[in-house]
């Protein structure tokens, strides 16, 4: 990836493996997953539902749902494997050195308390602000993320908002201890366009202030290419390439990703809605569960130009060009 | 707030006219009445007696010409005498009803202190083998039949040990009648009534806790850092016991009712007994006087139960706008 | 892609990615063969169901074989022989009016399941129609309906059993089961309203009026089997507390009326200082089979609650008694 041999990268994920164990099967959502964060850096995860963005997200923050468990892998963030981190360290961590926004804006905030609240709740518990003196900051956060007039707003429920105001709580919320590291799954996916490329604007802004990395989760590839500086694809639990924006954005390698760059084009060329089904149609995501399918690519059973190898052997991770990685045979 | 209680006060008049109008239907759609069961069939002229007698209270009056003279009397408060007691029906339903309400409330106070924490704990080691354990124990419990729970702790805890009166509301001897006393008749029933319950409210706690705890502000809340004490008290608690509320309400209604069963069982004086007994002599102005007065309490309960819901929830209290979250107008 | 459309639970089609969302397995299972398999080795291995459906077999078992374990009458008094303590020809004794306990707790098993399961049949079937006319035709309907069953809930139902017992003289097991039918459907109607409130509005139903299916066929096709599972599980729960309430009626003596059987009106005949004391051969038999049976009811109650889905059913509660 990426040389950058006189500074440390921030985050730096190695072999991840979130599986969800049920009776009776097992889904490896996310299996061997390897990123790097550096300071200052966007990465943008994409893929399309499914693929197991969430779940890497919240594998770093080991929150990952039961059934879900986290098996194997490295998370290395400032020094600490936050894996092998205890539970009391780790919370010191969350929300202090890592901020994370949450997909469902709704779902995500508390409906029996006021959205001021649970912003300066974070403050309290991490920067040990008086409730004064963390309910001022928190309205000075609503500010910044644009919720205005915050004063008035502060005191409303999450229901008594609109979804972008909800959304900017969120982001109010994730960055108000100024985290070197910021998650952010699909944080404007619910939201329209103007909503959209303001808060956007808003994250540049602030990452550019502090020098904070973010992984930015999202299927948008108009969101990607406005933001960030690496994409990395994911598909079924892996990521499928990796590469700096320009560099993929030119010329996609896997055949997944020229699906996906296939796809967009079509939708940004104002075909949108009639294209959309003729790219996607080929399949749908091979939820890996395990069995003899696990030998071969992924990818395989909807790939173009599949042989038979490709189903046979795992597809190596190479890297083809500087800081570009692929996973696929015929590159 | 103020102005939705009283709207509310005011939904209820129909449904209990509705229940009066059964009500009345009832007792009048049975063969035989209070004359029956008072008079001996078997003096001189009965039948010409009962006549006069008949004419002179109205009883051949069209049915609803009589219901409506019954209501009349009714919201202005004369709720007419008892066949069987030669009293005012209210001298009879007051006393029974504050036996009831005081037997509620230590029904209910037992209830939640026995329910609450074992629900607590249950989920907070959700899946564990005590877990099981007491799942499986309050199923148990709950799929006792409340009166075989109440003839074992009558025997033990009154008929061998002597520690607790087995029937009555009050006792006899110096402070008879006092809080104290009253109090002492009430827990054998409020007990066996608590064990019950609680098997109930310990489950819906642990569901209530754990559905919760799966929330997705829950793990915005972990996300935060915040500390796991934090986490249960402020969001899951604040929100997973709120349903627990309205609960609350719908039982204190329920048990204000009066119980038959519990009430017949403990021969304890409250509605349910007076309501067995009015049955057995046909005393109908105390039926429908009973009947009204506990469907009140259960109508006055579901009112509580969502303006407590209202006070816990903001969701449903500042429902000016469209709200995202049906609520359940039960 | 979660998040831009409302998410519909019933839709068929949902991201799989989006936790929760998916429509419940017990519900959309019954659509293909690989679900109603996996429905029934979960139903197989659930301990709840397998405890609960053995506990009512054997109960059951026991009741209907009731003439080859005992070959005494339960209607039948045994003047010469009242009170009598267990023998080789009475097993558990007679009671004050000579009746055969063995018999009487045979036989009234009968009564009791017979009550628990046609009162289940027919709430639930009440059930069913009162909250489909209210849920698919809505307006004015819907509204009635539900006043009904905000009537019937809040008329407390024990007394208008008990109410109605003391001013009929005899009170036959048709009546009662009329009556704690009649009192027991709105809690199925509401579930069953409820559920076509959201199910009405499925992609599903809409592609199948487009489709130009009528009502009926909609109904019948689209729309009972999603009713099955959450119908089932209340309807164990519903069983449960009809046997609960006729053994709590028949205890104040309200319930079944004797010469018939029943085992409450037995635990009845025992409500007396000195029986409780000294002749638990009286009492504690049918006092152990209406617990099991109502347990085992629960059990499996609380099987199928787990095996179909938990959201759509109300934690079963037993009327207060």
């Amino acid at each position: 990836m990426t040389a950058r041999a006189e500074e440390v990268p921030l985050l730096r994920v190695r072999g991840l493996a979130t599986w969800f164990v049920e009776v009776g099967r097992v889904t490896r959502a996310v299996n061997g997953v390897d990123l790097t964060v550096w300071p200052g850096q966007v990465v943008g995860l994409v893929g399309e539902s499914g693929s197991g963005k969430s779940v890497t997200a919240l594998s770093i923050l080991r929150l990952v749902p039961p059934p879900g468990r986290v098996v194997a892998g490295e998370v290395w963030l400032q020094g600490c494997d936050l894996l092998r981190l205890p539970e009391r360290a780790l919370r010191a961590i969350r929300g202090r050195d890592i901020g994370y926004i949450a997909q469902d804006p709704l779902a995500a905030l508390n409906p029996v308390l006021t959205v001021g609240a649970q912003v300066a709740e974070v403050l309290r518990r991490h920067l040990r602000a008086t409730r004064r003196q963390a309910w001022l900051r928190a309205l000075e956060l609503l500010e910044q993320a644009g919720l205005a007039p915050a004063s008035a707003l502060a005191r409303a429920y999450p229901h008594q908002l609109s979804g972008g105001q909800r959304q900017r709580v969120l982001w109010a919320l994730a960055l108000a201890c100024r985290p070197p590291l910021l998650l952010a799954d699909e944080p404007t996916t619910a939201l329209d366009a103007t909503l959209q490329a303001d808060l956007l604007a808003r994250l540049q802004d602030w990452q550019r202030q502090t020098g904070s990395g973010v992984l930015l989760i999202t299927h948008d590839l108009a969101v990607v290419a406005a933001v960030a500086d690496v994409v990395a694809v994911m598909y079924a639990g892996q990521l499928v390439e990796w590469a700096a924006v320009e560099q993929l954005g030119l010329a996609p390698l896997h055949p997944y990703s020229q699906q996906l760059w296939q796809a967009a084009a079509h939708l940004y060329g104002g075909v949108a809605q009639a294209a959309k089904p003729a790219v996607t149609a080929a399949g749908a995501v091979a939820a890996d569960e395990g069995g003899a399918a696990a030998d071969g690519c992924r990818f395989a059973p909807r790939c173009p130009y599949v042989l038979p190898r490709c189903v046979e052997q795992p597809p190596p991770w190479r890297e083809v060009q500087r800081g570009h990685w692929v996973r696929c045979a015929l590159v | 707030m103020v102005v939705y209680i009283v709207k509310r006060l005011f939904g209820m008049i129909p449904m209990l006219l509705a229940v009066t109008v059964v009500a009345f239907l009832l007792m009048h759609a049975a063969p035989g009445d209070a004359w029956d069961a008072l008079i001996n069939p078997s003096i001189k002229d009965v039948d010409q007696l009962r006549q006069v007698q008949a004419a002179a209270a109205g009883w051949n009056d069209p049915l609803w010409h009589q219901y409506v003279r019954w209501l009349g009397l009714f919201v202005q408060g004369q709720w007419g005498y008892s066949f069987a007691h030669h009293v005012p029906v209210w001298q009879l339903v007051g006393p029974a009803w504050l036996n009831s309400a005081l037997l509620a409330c230590c029904t209910e106070a037992l209830t939640l202190v026995i329910g609450v924490p074992l629900g607590l704990w249950q989920a907070y080691r959700a899946h564990s083998w005590w877990d099981h354990v007491w799942g499986g124990v309050s199923v148990v419990v709950y799929a006792l039949p409340f009166y075989v729970v109440a003839l074992v702790l009558l025997d033990a805890l009154a008929f061998h040990s002597h520690w607790l009166p087995a029937q009555g509301a009050v006792g006899t001897g110096p402070g008879a009648g006092s809080l104290g006393d009253r109090l002492r008749h009430a827990l054998l029933p409020a007990i066996s009534l608590a064990l019950v319950n609680s098997a109930v409210y310990s489950r819906y706690v642990r569901d209530a806790v754990l559905a919760a705890s799966a929330r997705d502000y829950v793990r915005t809340a972990r996300a935060k850092g915040l500390r796991e004490r934090t986490v249960y008290v402020r969001h899951v608690l604040r929100t997973g016991l709120s349903p627990l509320i309205t609960q609350l309400g719908l039982d204190l209604g329920a048990l204000a009712g009066g119980l038959v069963v519990a009430e017949g069982l403990f021969s304890y004086p409250g509605l349910g007994l007076l309501l067995l007994d009015a049955v057995h002599s046909r005393d109908s102005n105390v039926i429908l006087a009973v009947t009204v007065v506990t469907s009140s309490a259960v109508l006055i309960g579901n009112l509580l139960a969502d303006v407590l819901y209202a006070w816990a929830d903001p969701r449903v209290r500042t429902a000016g706008r469209e709200s995202q979250w049906p609520v359940n107008a039960r | 892609m979660a998040g831009q459309r409302p998410v519909n639970l019933f839709a068929p089609e949902t991201g799989a990615g989006a936790r929760g969302i998916n429509p419940p397995a017990g519900l959309s299972a019954r659509r293909s063969a690989r679900g109603e398999e996996a429905l029934r080795w979960r139903l197989l291995h659930n301990p709840w169901v397998l405890c609960g459906a053995g506990g009512l077999l054997l109960v059951a078992g026991l009741c209907v074989c009731a003439p080859l374990l005992t070959g005494q009458s339960p209607v039948h008094q045994y003047l010469e022989n009242t009170d009598a303590p267990p023998s080789p020809v009475h097993w558990l004794g007679t009671d004050n009016s000579g009746f055969d306990l063995w018999a009487r707790d045979l036989y009234g098993g009968r009564t009791d399941l017979l009550l628990g399961l046609a009162g289940t049949l027919l709430s639930t079937g009440l059930g069913l129609g009162m909250g489909s006319l209210a849920g698919w035709r809505g307006g004015w309907v819907d509204g009635g309906v539900m006043r009904l069953c905000d009537l019937v809930l809040t008329f407390p139902s024990l007394l208008l059993v008990v109410v109605l017992a003391g001013v009929i003289h005899h009170v036959t097991v048709l009546l009662l089961l009329l009556l704690l039918s009649a009192t027991a459907w709105p809690p199925a109607a509401r579930l069953v309203r409820g559920l076509l409130l959201q199910l009405r509005q499925a992609d599903f139903v809409i592609a199948a009026r487009l489709a130009g299916a009528g009502p009926w066929r909609i109904w019948w096709r689209h729309l009972l089997p999603h009713l099955v599972g959450p119908l089932l599980v209340n309807a164990t729960f519903t069983a449960a507390n009809l046997m609960a309430v006729e053994g709590g009626l028949a205890v104040i003596g309200f319930g079944v009326q004797p010469p018939q059987p029943s085992w409450g009106n037995v635990i009845h005949s025992a409500l007396d200082y000195f029986t409780l004391q000294t002749e638990p051969w009286v009492w504690v038999p049918p006092t152990i089979g209406l617990s099991w049976t109502v347990m085992s009811l629960t059990c499996l109650g609380e099987g199928l609650r787990q095996v179909f889905h938990p959201e759509f059913t109300r934690h079963g509660r037993r009327g207060r008694v």
